[in-house]
């Protein structure tokens, strides 16, 4: 029952919030509104019994990579452009394409014949669930490699970042 | 405590899987819609990440259907992913835009055969 | 030293290509050496080869040897094989004899010409030619020599390729000799298809069997090889690259269309005896041609005035004999009148080059006379060559005509008899006039000509003199009536034996009617004779007569006088066409069809190119909604499934 309720109530803020950062002017709106997704998102995954993912949610997403962007924004000095919206036929095609993937992906997701997701007895769950700890067990054991690699790639991003960002010399 | 507890032990969830692949869906048009729509590079980037975090509910959402954690290891690589292409993005946006007063895409059209 | 028999065609060969590849950086004493040294060392050997042929049993008299194996394809196996019997040996005699002493000629003649090495490069990879053609024991060696001496030809004669007049000639050489070459394919062709084998002795012991007396294939056959002589031999219609031929030096006028390369067909049509004999149609096509032809470029070289052009008629005549003589069925008396006549002719031509040279290049007749005191022993060498080509006795010429006109006589009847005996009148007459214009009479020399006017060296005088011994001499091989005389059918018989049955003349050819013969030959004297008579009529003691009668004759004087018309209405009947033909071809097809379709598809590309260039917009998201559409479109199908 509770999760129901809290269910509809992420889904609202998310989707609202979306809409949001889509449709504004100001780019500072835009992200802050962002920030707000991400805040729903981390609820929903509580509801999902993912408590270390919702953690880091909120500590990475929102709390670093949200701040570059608030960064950013603040040094560009951006403001919101006239016109909004992308000029010819582009923005016609790009709601229209939303659209119909939306309206297959609805179609797929509520297609006749795919009976796990109907709601059903579900297996037994463990009781660290989601926890650090079965994080960590499975993060160092089955993908100990993509684990690996994944640290050498964010090396390759910070030293492209400083080079990307170096002053040329005048 | 332990959020384990919380829930009736081994009970389904109350509310169907098939709802959270709806709400990732829906989430995701709204970004595919916002990449092609909105002419500040910014924006266009935030789409993206938008478009991530769906996928990001996706997974999760599966994982717990199916009682293995691999979805969350995998949510867990998608941010690292993220949060390195944002550094790297960012970085690029600044280097064109820096002498710009605008940061709308349509200024840049160098690559046009 | 019979297994040396290879190194008489690969000596010059070699020769060939060292002066070839060395030309202008070899000495010039380097060049003579090589070139003569080849050639000379090649008749050595082919003498060698020769006494060891002699020394087999007069029925065992073939030698084969087989190089490699030249071509092996399915049916088709062709070894490149030299084989050796009498018939080949004596073409291989006069190839490598009369050819060296035209390589000694032409250190004298040429001695002051620029591309000295080319020159001999070229005569020694003719002598190459030559000598594979006359010594192949299958077809196909036959053409590649066949071949290489047409190619040769089209060097030599154009061997002063700057003068627009001698690269003509030598274009005209070969296309004319390629039509030649069609037909004799053809009948190579022919020949495989029926006897599945190209050799010579496959080919000639079948044959009986395979195509039947007088049968539809034989002709075919016997006639298709015949068009490759018409056209290597200079027969009537191809004969017209023959004068046209002498815009080359005087030397290899000598050798190659005098002495040897247009015997090539002789050769030919004597070696397949067989398939001629087997065809009467065939052979009195032969008969018939070479008949007209004597008679035809006799008539023509009654009024030339350059004195290369009336010996190039006279060759184109002596050669109507040679096939005359093939064409009754005496073979060995075609091959005879070939060797007398390789004696003579380049005799004639070296001594005609010799005045030539004396008078610093003049070669018109009306410019000459008189010369018998400055050039004595040219002069005297002349006179024994015109003395036997007029068939006077007791030189050579005298037996190898009479031979022919006799069996022309007995196995064809009195209208070939009686066209061979007006050519001999005519051909003693128009040679006389030579000598006598050349030699007699007030001299009409150019003052400038004078001054050099010298007798010729010594590389050039020896020749002559060693030619006109063999012109004396050399007809006394085959003295009718005599004996044992008949030495060189007697040498040849084992070769053209086995035609004999075939012939149905073997009682009668062995047996000479002593009456009758004589008969003919004092005939044919005194034909000769009255020629000569005649001729010295008109130039010594009246020489106004000959105007005389051509004012009379305005019109038949200038038909003869222009060869008949016969180089101008090839031109128009088939040059121009085809000229025209090729021009508009070259216009409206290559130009505008081949060439437009090459440049459309270029411009086909560039254009599609230009379309596809538009996706390439360069907004990003553009291509954002490229992938979008991509999403859409896989979805949609994951969706329908």
């Amino acid at each position: 029952m509770v999760v129901s309720i809290l269910f509809v109530l992420f889904t609202v803020m998310a989707v609202t919030c979306a809409l949001a950062t889509v449709c504004h002017r100001n780019p500072v709106h835009c992200a802050l509104f962002l920030v707000g997704v991400l805040l729903s998102m981390s609820g929903m995954f509580i509801i999902l019994n993912a408590p270390f993912i919702a953690a880091i949610q909120v500590l990475v997403y929102a709390g670093a990579i949200m701040v570059l962007f608030l960064f950013v924004l603040m040094m560009l000095n951006v403001r919101g452009e006239t016109p909004l919206l992308t000029p010819g036929a582009t923005k016609g095609f790009g709601i229209l394409f939303g659209i119909v993937a939306l309206a297959e992906l609805i179609w797929i997701v509520l297609a006749p014949g795919i009976e796990e997701w109907r709601p059903g007895p579900a297996p037994n769950l463990p009781a660290d669930f989601g926890s650090p700890a079965a994080i960590g067990r499975i993060l160092y054991t089955t993908w100990l490699y993509p684990f690996e690699i994944t640290s050498i790639l964010l090396l390759i991003a910070v030293i492209g970042a400083v080079v990307l960002s170096r002053r040329k010399f005048e | 405590m332990n959020p384990a507890e919380t829930l009736p032990a081994a009970a389904a969830l109350a509310v169907p899987l098939s709802a959270f692949q709806l709400v990732a869906a829906v989430l995701f048009t709204i970004g595919v819609v916002g990449v092609l729509v909105r002419r500040s590079a910014l924006i266009i980037f935030m789409s993206i990440e938008l478009m991530l975090n769906a996928v990001n509910l996706s997974f999760v959402a599966f994982a717990r259907q199916h009682a293995q954690m691999d979805g969350h290891v995998f949510v867990f690589f998608v941010m690292a992913v993220a949060a390195a292409e944002v550094a790297v993005g960012l970085a690029i946006l600044v280097a064109i835009f820096k002498s710009r007063t605008t940061a709308s895409v349509d200024e840049v059209h160098l690559l046009k055969g | 030293m019979l297994t040396w028999l290879w190194l008489v065609p690969a000596l010059p060969l070699l020769g060939a290509i060292v002066n070839g590849v060395g030309a202008g950086r070899i000495p010039r004493k380097a060049v003579s050496a090589i070139g003569v040294g080849s050639v000379g060392l090649a008749f050595l050997i082919a003498l060698g080869c020769f006494r060891d042929l002699l020394a087999l049993d007069p029925e065992a008299r073939r030698f084969g040897q087989t190089l490699y194996t030249w071509m092996q394809s399915g049916d088709l196996n062709v070894p490149f094989r030299l084989a050796l019997d009498p018939l080949s040996a004596v073409m291989m005699l006069v190839v490598t004899g009369v050819g060296f002493l035209i390589h000694v000629y032409s250190t004298g003649y040429m001695g002051h010409e620029k591309a000295y090495g080319r020159y001999f490069s070229y005569l020694n990879l003719f002598t190459f030619s030559m000598l594979t053609l006359v010594l192949g024991d299958n077809f196909l060696v036959l053409f590649l020599g066949w071949e290489g001496v047409g190619l040769c030809s089209y060097l030599l004669i154009g061997y002063w390729y700057q003068k627009p007049s001698a690269a003509e000639a030598g274009k005209k050489a070969f296309i004319v000799n390629r039509i030649g070459d069609w037909g004799f394919l053809l009948g190579i062709f022919l020949v495989f298809v029926t006897f599945g084998t190209l050799d010579f002795g496959g080919v000639f012991s079948q044959a009986p069997e395979r195509l039947g007396h007088g049968s539809a294939l034989a002709t075919a056959i016997a006639v298709l090889l015949f068009v490759g002589a018409v056209g290597k031999s200079a027969q009537i219609p191809l004969y017209v690259w023959l004068p046209d031929a002498m815009e080359g030096p005087t030397p290899v006028s000598a050798l190659i269309h005098a002495a040897t390369m247009v015997t090539a067909g002789v050769y030919m049509v004597a070696r397949c005896h067989i398939l001629y004999l087997l065809s009467p149609t065939a052979l009195l096509v032969v008969a018939v041609i070479g008949a007209a032809t004597a008679l035809f470029a006799a008539t023509i070289g009654l009024l030339q005035m350059d004195i290369k052009r009336v010996l190039a008629y006279s060759t184109v005549s002596q050669l109507g004999y040679m096939f005359l003589g093939l064409g009754v069925g005496a073979f060995a008396s075609g091959i005879f009148h070939l060797v007398t006549h390789a004696f003579f002719k380049a005799l004639l031509f070296l001594g005609a080059g010799s005045v030539i040279h004396g008078l610093s290049g003049e070669q018109n007749m009306q410019k000459m006379g008189g010369l018998k005191a400055a050039l004595p022993k040219t002069h005297l060498t002349m006179l024994v060559g015109t003395l036997t080509i007029a068939g006077i006795f007791p030189f050579a010429g005298f037996f190898s005509k009479d031979e022919i006109l006799w069996y022309a006589w007995r196995n064809g009847g009195p209208v070939l008899w009686g066209a061979g005996v007006v050519g001999a009148f005519l051909t003693a007459f128009y040679m006389f006039r030579l000598y006598f214009m050349t030699f007699h009479g007030a001299s009409r020399v150019s003052e400038e000509a004078k001054h050099h006017l010298h007798e010729s060296p010594n590389s050039m005088v020896i020749p002559l003199i060693l030619l006109a011994i063999l012109s004396v001499i050399g007809g006394w091989i085959q003295v009718p009536l005599l004996q044992g005389g008949q030495r060189l059918d007697a040498f040849l018989e084992p070769v053209f034996a086995d035609g004999a049955a075939l012939a149905g003349h073997a009682a009668e050819q062995a047996a000479h009617a002593p009456g009758a013969e004589i008969t003919l030959m004092v005939i044919s004297l005194a034909v000769a004779l009255a020629g000569i008579f005649v001729a010295h009529r008109f130039y010594v003691v009246d020489p106004g007569i000959p105007g005389r009668l051509a004012d009379r004759a305005r019109g038949l004087y200038r038909l003869v006088f222009n060869k008949y018309w016969v180089d101008e209405l090839y031109d128009a009947t088939i040059v121009q066409p085809i000229y025209r033909t090729s021009v508009r071809l070259w216009q409206r097809f290559d130009d505008a069809v081949i060439d437009g379709a090459v440049n459309g598809v270029g411009r086909m590309m560039e254009r599609g190119a230009g379309l596809l260039r538009l996706a390439q917009t360069g907004y990003v998201q553009v291509y954002a909604l490229v992938i979008t559409l991509g999403l859409v479109v896989v979805l949609g199908w994951l969706a329908l499934r």
